[in-house]
């Protein structure tokens, strides 16, 4: 699904050199690496919010760099590490917002993007919520609608910046059951940056690491210390 | 079946908004006649001076309430989403500022085609398209609201100093003028004029409908909405237009208004309880209107007494309110 060859990633500098690495649907993959060392940078690169510096992107078996912004957001998803929430803005028009590559200037939702919409809620078992106000939700209920818009976005890749960081440890526990479903029942990939070690050991996730010889690598996790000392 | 809450008060105020405009006609101080007003367009006599009353100043005058109300409202909701604060408007921000100073820049020059409505519109979009500009670069670096505000009201307050330095410049003639228009005033429109107006008032509600879709995803934050398809730099630029070409053109013929962009725009996201940009915009348009004719109607019935500024009410009225809801964010 994502093809990575000698991908280099940065704002001007590079920051991380990437291996050969491939992504596939279905699975879980988890990105860790130190402060600093470009887990949020290779998000957004992903995402096409910045270009790479050199090297080959592939999405879906076409090249990134000949994507269009709204072909980003129909293959790609992004969830943010924190949603404050908005003022009146209820959880249902929330997750709404994320079919908005498929919507026109007005942005009014089609009968078909209304019910992409419903089973997004009820497959993340928002339906009772889908009425309240985002920033009147806690965090792990504001975590759950921003996975539930991605979900709506329809898209095969979903990516999340440190979607625990802010969550309990049952929330965390949710999360990653979440995930583990979407990229099992759904057939997407799945991509999300974490420091949580409890989470990395789950048997369904592998890991991406960033070293500190500033490249990207897919590890094995039979050793949990060298995990530790990547974090 | 399950009638929306933002439908039912959009009705009732769009009910409301005729009545306004009906009670702004007839609150000035000639008292006159429904037949005045049917008569002035229909059978209209140029000696009577009721008829050219209602042509000349009531009905002009009335127009003005409901697009400048309207434009300054929504001018505030594309600014408030734009900055993802409550409390931007067109008139904090600076952009009322920079239209000022570029109209009095423009008439101090003396070249005619500066006098000319086109002249001195083109002057007021392009001094709050400049000030947008610059509140725009400074957002990119400041990511602290209160920050990017006071740095509006600073743009703002220099525009101004620089706009009465030029007004020393000028000559006795349009020192008056520039005075008079400073003050804020829906009376200096013509019939003629209106027209034009319109024009460039549709264009930029236009502008703003074209920009729900952006408008509405930008709620959640740059990132997200560049994940979202959005070209983030084209919309944020395009805001910018849009509210300079409504801001821009009230300042124009009415000189600095105050508060409505800022005020409407909370009152219509209290009062929806949404953030979807389509209904926000027609509250905004109906809401703003209403509450201009009123203002400007309360004007008119103490217009005999005392010259109330309608700036001066605005801020009476909308100053208030502003604290209010800085209280309730706070609490």
């Amino acid at each position: 699904m994502i093809r990575m060859r000698q991908l280099a990633i940065g704002y001007k500098d590079v920051l991380l050199y990437t291996d050969d690495i491939h992504l596939e649907r279905g699975k879980v993959y988890a990105l860790i690496g130190a402060n600093g060392r470009g887990k949020t940078t290779l998000l957004k690169t992903l995402n096409g919010f910045l270009k790479p510096l050199s090297g080959e992107l592939v999405i879906d078996n076409k090249r990134a760099a000949e994507f269009s912004q709204s072909e980003f957001a129909r293959k790609i998803a992004f969830v943010s590490s924190k949603f404050d929430g908005v003022d009146h803005l209820t959880v249902y028009q929330y997750v709404a917002l994320g079919r908005t590559p498929y919507l026109g200037f007005f942005g009014r939702l089609s009968m078909h993007d209304h019910s992409m919409v419903k089973s997004a809620i009820e497959q993340l078992g928002l339906t009772d919520f889908s009425e309240r106000i985002t920033s009147e939700l806690s965090d792990g209920e504001r975590q759950m609608s921003s996975i539930a818009r991605a979900l709506a976005q329809d898209c095969p890749i979903i990516t999340l910046d440190e979607p625990t960081a802010f969550l309990d440890y049952k929330n965390k526990e949710r999360i990653m059951v979440i995930l583990e479903y979407i990229a099992r029942d759904k057939n997407k990939c799945i991509l999300f940056s974490s420091h949580d070690i409890e989470l990395l050991c789950r048997k369904s996730i592998s890991i991406l690491a960033i070293t500190q010889g500033k490249s990207l690598q897919e590890i094995v996790k039979n050793d949990l210390s060298k995990l530790i000392d990547l974090l | 079946m399950f009638i929306q809450r933002h439908t039912v008060i959009l009705f009732v105020s769009l009910a409301l908004l005729p009545i306004a405009a009906l009670f702004h006609l007839f609150s000035g101080q000639v008292s006159l006649q429904l037949s005045d007003f049917w008569d002035a367009w229909f059978n209209f006599q140029a000696e009577d001076t009721g008829h050219l009353l209602v042509r000349e100043f009531r009905f002009p005058r009335m127009i003005m309430a409901l697009v400048s109300g309207g434009a300054l409202a929504l001018g505030g909701m594309m600014m408030q989403t734009l900055f993802r604060n409550p409390l931007a408007g067109p008139y904090i921000l600076g952009l009322n500022a920079g239209a000022g100073l570029a109209v009095a820049t423009g008439l101090l020059t003396g070249f005619s085609f500066m006098k000319t409505d086109l002249g001195i519109v083109s002057l007021a979009l392009l001094g709050a398209f400049l000030a947008g500009i610059i509140i725009l670069g400074f957002s990119t670096f400041l990511r602290n609201t209160v920050s990017l505000l006071l740095v509006g009201i600073m743009l703002g307050s220099f525009a101004s100093a620089i706009t009465s330095i030029v007004q020393t410049l000028s000559t006795g003639e349009s020192i008056k003028s520039l005075m008079l228009w400073g003050m804020g005033s829906l009376q200096n429109v013509q019939l003629e004029q209106i027209p034009f107006i319109l024009v460039l008032f549709i264009l930029g509600i236009v502008a703003a409908a074209l920009l729900i879709k952006s408008l509405n995803a930008l709620t959640l934050g740059d990132d997200v909405a560049l994940s979202l398809g959005i070209n983030i730099r084209r919309s944020r630029l395009l805001l910018i237009i849009a509210t300079a070409l409504l801001s821009g053109l009230v300042t124009a013929y009415c000189g600095p208004i105050a508060f409505i962009g800022l005020a409407i725009p909370n009152v219509c996201r209290i009062l929806f309880r949404t953030q979807d940009h389509l209904v926000l915009l027609v509250g905004n348009l109906i809401l703003g209107a209403l509450f201009m004719l009123v203002c400007d109607s309360i004007v008119q019935l103490f217009e005999a007494q005392l010259i109330i500024p309608i700036n001066a009410l605005t801020s009476i009225l909308g100053a208030p309110f502003i604290v209010f809801i800085i209280l309730k964010r706070m609490a």
